[in-house]
C-alpha cells in the first residue's frame, strides 16, 4: 500500500511540473486581457449604468437569454453590481451556441413571455421581425437614444449587424468581423524571403490577394515539419459558409458583379452568381489542399490553435485578441492581422470586403412586459465601459464602438490587431436577413460541404443550391 | 331498504373505481406526454407550418400527403436512410459478434474475477452519448488523436477518420460499437448462464460436437435474449443522433446524415416542423417494422423449435 502511495505521489509531483513547464508565463510588460491595469474601474462601470435604469429599475426582475461561451460572462460578471444600483433583479439563462436559435423559436412559438432580452445573430433578425417576435426598437432608441449614444458605433457595424430594413431591431453587443491572419516570424525570415522570391518572382508580403495567399500557402506547406500554409474553420456548421463568403463576395467584386451581399439581399433577391461561386468554391477547395488533414472537422477551437500553435501559417478567422494572448497563443507575438485579401480585376486593382459573420446583438422580444428596462440594460451592456470590460477580460466579445477602439487600454491587449480590425469593421458585409435565411444558410452549407468532401463539383453545388433557394424563397 | 341499496351501489362503484384511481396518475402521465404529442406530430405532419402564424394547429393550413410525398422525392433524406441502414447492418451485426465472443469467454469456468471484467467492460455503456462522441472526437483526430498515434506506431500514414466521407461513417460505427457492445455482453452473458447444464451435459454424452451443442441446444436456449439484442440495438440504431451530433455534425458533406439527424436539421434548424413531423413518422415506422420483422423471425423459429 505504502508503495502504491509512493508512486501515485511521484506520478502527481511530475504531473505538476510538467504543468508549470509547459504553462507559458506572461513577460514582464505585457499586458494581457483580465490583468488589472487593462480593466475598466468600478466607478466607469457604474457610470455606465443609464440613469433612467437606475429610476426604474428597483424591484422589477428581467430574464435574459445569452449563448454560453465567453458572451454571458461580463453581464454575469457585472451583475451584482447592476442589481445593487438599481435594485433590479436580472436571471441570465445560458445557452449552447448551437441551440440558441431553436430555443429561441421555442420560447417565441409556445408564447411564453418570460424573456426582456436575448442576445441574438443578426441573420435572425429578418425572420424574428417579420414575425413580429422582436421589437422594432426606433421608438425606444429615440426615447433613450442619448444614453446609448448611437453615433459612436462604426457605420458598418451598425448597419451589419442591428438593422432591417432601415429600423434598428438589436442593440449592437458583439463586434465580430473576419479578418486574415498571419505569422509575421515566417514572413520575416531572410531565407522564407529569398526562396519565396525566387520560386514566385515577387516578394513574401502580407497577403492583399488570394492569388498571393494560393501561393504562400503552398510555399509554407512543408516548409518546416507539420507546418502547413492555410486552415481555417470548415467544419458543417452554418459560419463555414460565411468563412467561405469572404472568398465568393471579392470573386463578384473582382469580377464587377454589384451586389448587396452577394447571397439573397434584405428584399429577398437571390443574388448568387454561378461564375463566381464556381470560380471561387474551385478556389477555396484548391487552398484547402494546403490544409491539415482533417480540415473538414476544424471547429473554431482548432482554428484558434491552428495559428496560435505553429500549425498553420495563415488563417481566416473572427476577430479576436486571443492571438495575443501568451497564455492561449505559443506564437502570441508574432500573430498579425491584415483586412481580407481581394481578388486582382481585369484592370490589376484590388478592392477587398469581407463578412461581418455572426456578430451580436441585443433583441427585446414584443411579449416582454419590460421592453424599457431591457432596453436600457441592453445599452448598459453596449456602452464604452462595458466594451471595454468585455474585451479586455478576455470574454471575446468584441467592440464596435470607435472610441472604445481608440482607448489605450484595448489598444495594449489587441496591440497590431487594433488598426485592421478597425479597417474591417468598417468593410464588412452583413450576413443574410431575410426571414428564411436560416434555411438558405443549411441549402447552401449542405451544396458547399458534399463538394468540399468530393461528392460534387462546384457547378453541381450551385445548381444544387439555386433549386433549394428558388424552393425555399418561394414558399 | 333503499339507503342500503345505494350503499351497496357506492360500494361496487368504489370496487370498480379504485384499480381505475390507482392507474389514472400513469394513464394522465402517457396521455399527456405520450399520446398527446404522437398526436399532435401525426396531425403536423399533415399540415404546413407557418413560423409567423406560431403553433397552433388550427390556423396551420392543411398539406395533404404532401410532407410524405415531398420525403421520398427528397434525395437528402433517402441518403440519410441509406446511412441508417448502412450503420444498422454493419454496427449490429459486428456488436452481437463480439459481444457474443466476449460473453462466451467470461461465461468460462477459467475465468477468475469475472465480476471487475464486466464491471469494465460495462464502462462505456455508462458514458452519456454526447460525452462519448466528444471522446471519440478528440481520440480520432488526425493529428493529435490517440488513434492515429497508434496508426503511425504501426508505420501507416495517418487517417483523417473525421475530415473525409470514406472514413467519418465507419468513424461513427466504430463508436456505436465502442458504446453498445457492452450491451449485447451483459444480455447475452445472462441468457448463456440461464442455459441448464443437463441438457448440455445429455448432448456432450450423446456425442454431439461442440457446434452441434452450441447449435442445437446453447443457441435455443438463449433465443429470448437473442431477440431482445437485436430488437433493442436496431431500435436504438435507427435513432443514432448523438453521437453524430458530437462526432462529426453529419459531414463531411452528407456522408454521416443519418436519418434523426436530418430530420433535426429539417425540424430545429430550418424549421419545417411540418416535413420534420412528416419524417418522425416515417422513421417511426421503419423501427415499427424493423421491430415486426424480428419478432416475427423469432416466433417463427420459437414454434419451429
Amino acid at each position: 500500500m505504502k508503495r502504491i502511495c509512493l508512486v501515485l505521489c511521484v506520478l502527481a509531483g511530475l504531473f505538476l511540473v510538467a504543468g508549470v513547464a509547459v504553462a507559458q508565463d506572461v513577460p514582464k510588460g505585457v499586458k494581457v486581457a483580465g490583468s488589472p491595469e487593462v480593466m475598466p474601474t468600478t466607478a466607469e462601470i457604474q457610470k455606465a449604468v443609464p440613469a433612467s435604469l437606475v429610476k426604474m429599475g428597483k424591484g422589477k426582475t428581467i430574464r435574459i437569454m445569452f449563448q454560453g461561451g465567453g458572451d454571458s460572462a461580463p453581464p454575469e460578471e457585472q451583475k451584482a453590481l447592476v442589481e445593487k444600483l438599481t435594485g433590479l433583479k436580472l436571471t441570465i439563462d445560458v445557452i449552447p451556441p448551437e441551440n440558441l436559435h431553436e430555443k429561441q423559436l421555442t420560447f417565441f412559438l409556445s408564447g411564453q413571455a418570460d424573456y426582456d432580452l436575448l442576445e441574438l445573430y443578426p441573420t435572425w433578425i429578418g425572420e424574428y421581425a417579420e414575425a413580429q417576435y422582436i421589437e422594432n426598437l426606433d421608438s425606444l432608441n429615440s426615447k433613450y437614444g442619448q444614453e446609448l449614444n448611437t453615433k459612436d458605433f462604426i457605420e458598418g457595424a451598425q448597419v451589419g449587424f442591428d438593422k432591417y430594413k432601415g429600423s434598428w431591431y438589436a442593440v449592437p453587443y458583439d463586434g465580430d468581423v473576419n479578418m486574415f491572419y498571419y505569422r509575421k516570424d515566417l514572413f520575416d525570415d531572410a531565407k522564407n524571403q529569398a526562396d519565396f522570391k525566387a520560386k514566385y518572382k515577387y516578394a513574401l508580403v502580407p497577403p492583399k490577394t488570394w492569388e498571393e495567399v494560393r501561393d504562400q500557402a503552398e510555399f509554407f506547406t512543408g516548409r518546416t515539419p507539420g507546418l502547413y500554409g492555410f486552415g481555417t474553420l470548415a467544419l458543417k456548421t452554418w459560419w463555414a459558409a460565411d468563412y467561405w463568403a469572404n472568398v465568393y463576395r471579392n470573386r463578384l467584386v473582382a469580377d464587377g458583379v454589384s451586389f448587396d451581399n452577394g447571397l439573397v439581399n434584405d428584399k429577398g433577391v437571390i443574388e448568387l452568381n454561378k461564375s463566381a461561386f464556381v470560380k471561387a468554391n474551385d478556389f477555396y477547395m484548391g487552398l484547402m489542399k494546403f490544409s491539415p488533414p482533417g480540415i473538414l472537422s476544424w471547429g473554431y477551437p482548432e482554428t484558434k490553435e491552428g495559428i496560435g500553435n505553429g500549425v498553420v501559417a495563415m488563417t481566416l478567422q473572427w476577430a479576436t485578441s486571443v492571438f495575443r494572448d501568451p497564455r492561449q497563443a505559443k506564437y502570441w507575438d508574432k500573430t498579425y492581422g491584415v483586412p481580407m485579401p481581394g481578388f486582382k480585376k481585369a484592370d490589376g486593382t484590388v478592392k477587398a470586403v469581407t463578412s461581418f459573420a455572426v456578430g451580436k446583438g441585443l433583441a427585446v422580444p414584443t411579449a416582454s412586459k419590460n421592453k424599457d428596462i431591457a432596453f436600457l440594460y441592453a445599452q448598459f451592456l453596449a456602452s464604452p465601459a462595458m466594451q471595454i470590460y468585455a474585451t479586455n477580460s478576455g470574454s471575446g466579445v468584441d467592440p464596435n464602438r470607435y472610441s472604445v477602439w481608440k482607448d489605450q487600454r484595448v489598444k495594449d491587449v489587441w496591440g497590431p490587431l487594433v488598426d485592421p480590425t478597425m479597417k474591417s469593421l468598417q468593410m464588412g458585409i452583413g450576413d443574410i436577413k431575410v426571414p428564411q435565411a436560416s434555411k438558405l444558410y443549411e441549402a447552401l452549407l449542405n451544396e458547399l460541404h458534399r463538394s468540399w468532401s468530393g461528392e460534387q463539383s462546384s457547378a453541381q453545388a450551385f445548381d444544387r443550391t439555386m433549386t433549394e433557394w428558388n424552393k425555399i424563397m418561394k414558399e | 331498504m333503499a339507503s342500503q341499496q345505494r350503499e351497496a351501489q357506492r360500494a361496487h362503484f368504489r370496487k370498480r373505481a379504485t384499480p381505475y384511481a390507482y392507474m389514472a396518475p400513469t394513464m394522465i402521465w402517457l396521455l399527456v406526454f405520450m399520446i398527446y404529442p404522437l398526436i399532435f406530430a401525426l396531425v403536423m405532419a399533415f399540415k404546413k407550418f407557418k413560423l409567423m402564424k406560431g403553433l397552433t394547429l388550427w390556423k396551420m393550413p392543411w398539406n395533404g400527403f404532401n410532407n410524405f410525398i415531398d420525403a421520398f422525392n427528397d434525395p437528402y433524406f433517402l441518403l440519410s436512410l441509406e446511412k441508417t441502414v448502412i450503420i444498422l447492418v454493419v454496427a449490429v451485426t459486428i456488436e452481437f459478434l463480439l459481444g457474443f465472443l466476449i460473453a462466451w469467454l467470461l461465461n468460462k469456468k477459467q475465468v477468475r474475477w469475472d465480476f471487475i471484467w464486466i464491471a469494465l467492460i460495462l464502462t462505456p455503456m455508462m458514458m452519456p452519448l454526447i460525452a462519448s462522441g466528444n471522446l471519440w472526437r478528440m481520440l480520432l483526430d488526425v493529428r493529435w488523436g490517440a488513434v492515429n498515434a497508434v496508426v503511425m506506431f504501426l508505420g501507416f500514414k495517418p487517417i483523417d477518420f473525421l475530415g473525409t466521407a470514406k472514413w467519418a461513417l465507419p468513424a461513427v460505427i466504430l463508436v456505436e460499437i465502442w458504446q453498445w457492445t457492452p450491451f449485447v455482453v451483459i444480455t447475452l452473458l445472462a441468457g448463456l448462464r440461464s442455459v441448464p447444464e443437463e441438457p448440455r451435459e445429455a448432448a456432450m454424452v450423446d456425442g454431439a460436437s461442440h457446434w452441434q451443442t452450441f447449435t442445437r441446444v446453447i443457441l435455443p436456449h438463449m433465443q429470448g435474449q437473442i431477440m431482445i439484442v437485436l430488437l433493442i440495438r436496431s431500435m436504438d440504431v435507427v435513432k443514432t443522433f448523438d453521437v453524430v451530433y458530437a462526432l462529426t455534425f453529419g459531414g463531411p458533406g452528407q456522408s454521416t446524415t443519418v436519418a434523426t439527424f436530418y430530420l433535426y436539421r429539417q425540424a430545429f434548424t430550418q424549421f419545417k416542423l411540418g416535413y420534420g413531423a412528416a419524417l418522425s413518422w416515417l422513421i417511426f415506422i421503419m423501427v415499427y417494422l424493423i421491430s415486426y420483422v424480428i419478432l416475427k423471425l423469432f416466433r417463427r423459429q420459437e414454434s419451429a423449435t
